[in-house]
């Protein structure tokens, strides 16, 4: 199992949401450069980096998020609000690895073939659900069409892997509640688990749900023996 | 050493991490396009996010300078794309490389195209690469591309594999190239940038 840190920012700095609106966001670090550079350096083989503000609409990271492609010397994912063809394009010849598209690839079908097509293996599609629903627009809205269905239509496309945020359990460190089973299974590009991973027994049940990495937030930056061994698996 | 390290420019990607890596080893890069910086250059590196015809477009204004430096011996690293211009043509489209290198380009089997991803290094016994992982154990570079020189290729000093095997490191006089990204390989990828250095620092005097 692959371990992901991530850093999501908000305002110029590293923080979590937990599972809603930003009044619930916790703040982990001022600084996002040095932070990314400190787990790139600790052995991290890639980082997942979302602006918060852009996903919500509330202003971007722009130059921060460049900066932190700038520097770090490891693979780097991206997301949060990329719904424009030439912000992806922007961003992956900047220098980032893999782009994450989720509200308008999920609403615009056509929109994410075109965009799988144009960067093959670079587009990562995100799915935040609920329920067994996946959710848009920041979590405002939820879309009728089954998660079945989203990851038989991403089967047939040229995308880097699939990321699935559980939004019941991210930013809480409770564990990583359903782990989608079946859904997973039939996923056949690179599958990415997101939400509420504690410690290593969370990763154990990733793995045998058919997971082959996890995004890691809020624990990578808590105290605690869970902590403690999530940091010794990023490696 | 004669001159400073100079990252050639063909206009075909982000040049930030890679020059980042070099002042991360206390050797701050140069970036330029200009064949008279090419001529000053103590180190040369030829780095490429970018079809073949793409790159091949890029050096061509360049080629005749590069080729000089090279054959006067000066070190020069190719990097992804910049490793596979220094050999003479691609399956991936039309354009004439540099030749430096012999052999042709070859489109990796698919389905899982590109492949993007950290692969083992396969390694013989070079000096440049003895310092990487350990005796038991091989180091991981990430790879980002659909192309590739062939394992046979002359030179070829470590492979990867990607459903074929294919040259992950290639040398010949003072050229070396990497199908890897060292700027994005993390440690492993920075000690492989200062062994290069500190060979090309022996190669140029």
């Amino acid at each position: 199992m692959i371990v992901i840190p991530s850093l999501d920012l908000w305002d110029g700095r590293v923080g979590f949401l937990r599972g809603g609106p930003p009044e619930q966001l916790t703040t982990v670090a001022e600084d996002a450069v040095a932070t990314a550079r400190a787990w790139a350096d600790r052995g991290a083989r890639r980082l997942q980096v979302v602006d918060l503000n852009a996903a919500l609409g509330r202003g971007d990271n722009r130059e921060l998020l460049l900066r932190i492609l700038r520097s770090v010397e490891v693979p780097v994912q991206v997301g949060g609000g990329l719904r424009d063809t030439d912000r992806i394009g922007e961003l992956l010849a900047a220098g980032a690895s893999r782009a994450i598209v989720s509200t308008r690839a999920l609403r615009d079908p056509p929109w994410l073939v075109a965009m799988a097509r144009r960067h093959p293996g670079r587009i990562l599609l995100g799915i935040d659900h609920r329920d067994r629903r996946a959710l848009l627009a920041g979590r405002t809205e939820s879309l009728a069409v089954p998660l079945g269905e989203i990851v038989r239509t991403a089967n047939d496309l040229p995308l880097g892997g699939v990321l699935f945020t559980n939004t019941v359990a991210e930013g809480r460190m409770e564990g990583v509640g359903d782990p989608l089973g079946e859904m997973v299974a039939r996923c056949r590009h690179e599958r990415i688990a997101a939400g509420g991973v504690a410690g290593p027994e969370d990763l154990r049940t990733l793995a045998a749900a058919g997971f082959d990495a996890a995004v890691v937030g809020l624990a990578l930056y808590r105290e605690g023996p869970g902590p403690d061994r999530l940091r010794e698996a990023v490696r | 050493m004669k001159g400073p390290i100079l990252i050639v420019d063909t206009g075909t990607g982000n040049l930030f991490s890679l020059a980042r890596s070099f002042e991360r080893l206390g050797r701050p890069p140069r970036i330029s396009r200009d064949p008279e910086a090419i001529a000053g250059a103590g180190i040369l590196v030829l780095p490429g996010v970018a079809s073949f015809p793409a790159i091949a477009r890029g050096v061509e204004p360049l080629r005749a300078e590069l080729v000089r430096r090279v054959r006067a011996g000066t070190p020069l690293l190719g990097i992804c794309a910049g490793l596979q211009v220094l050999a003479g043509a691609s399956e991936e489209g039309p354009g004439q490389g540099l030749g430096l290198l012999r052999g042709e380009v070859v489109r990796l089997p698919g389905p899982l195209l590109p492949h993007m991803g950290w692969s083992p290094l396969r390694r013989t016994p070079d000096p440049m690469l003895l310092g990487l992982g350990g005796p038991t154990v091989d180091p991981e570079m990430y790879y980002a591309h659909s192309y590739a020189l062939p394992a046979g290729t002359a030179g070829t000093v470590a492979t990867s594999f990607h459903g074929i095997e294919f040259a992950a490191v290639v040398r010949a006089g003072s050229v070396v190239g990497v199908q890897f990204h060292p700027e994005r390989s993390g440690r492993a990828g920075a000690a492989f940038l200062a062994a290069f250095l500190e060979w090309a620092e022996g190669v140029a005097g």
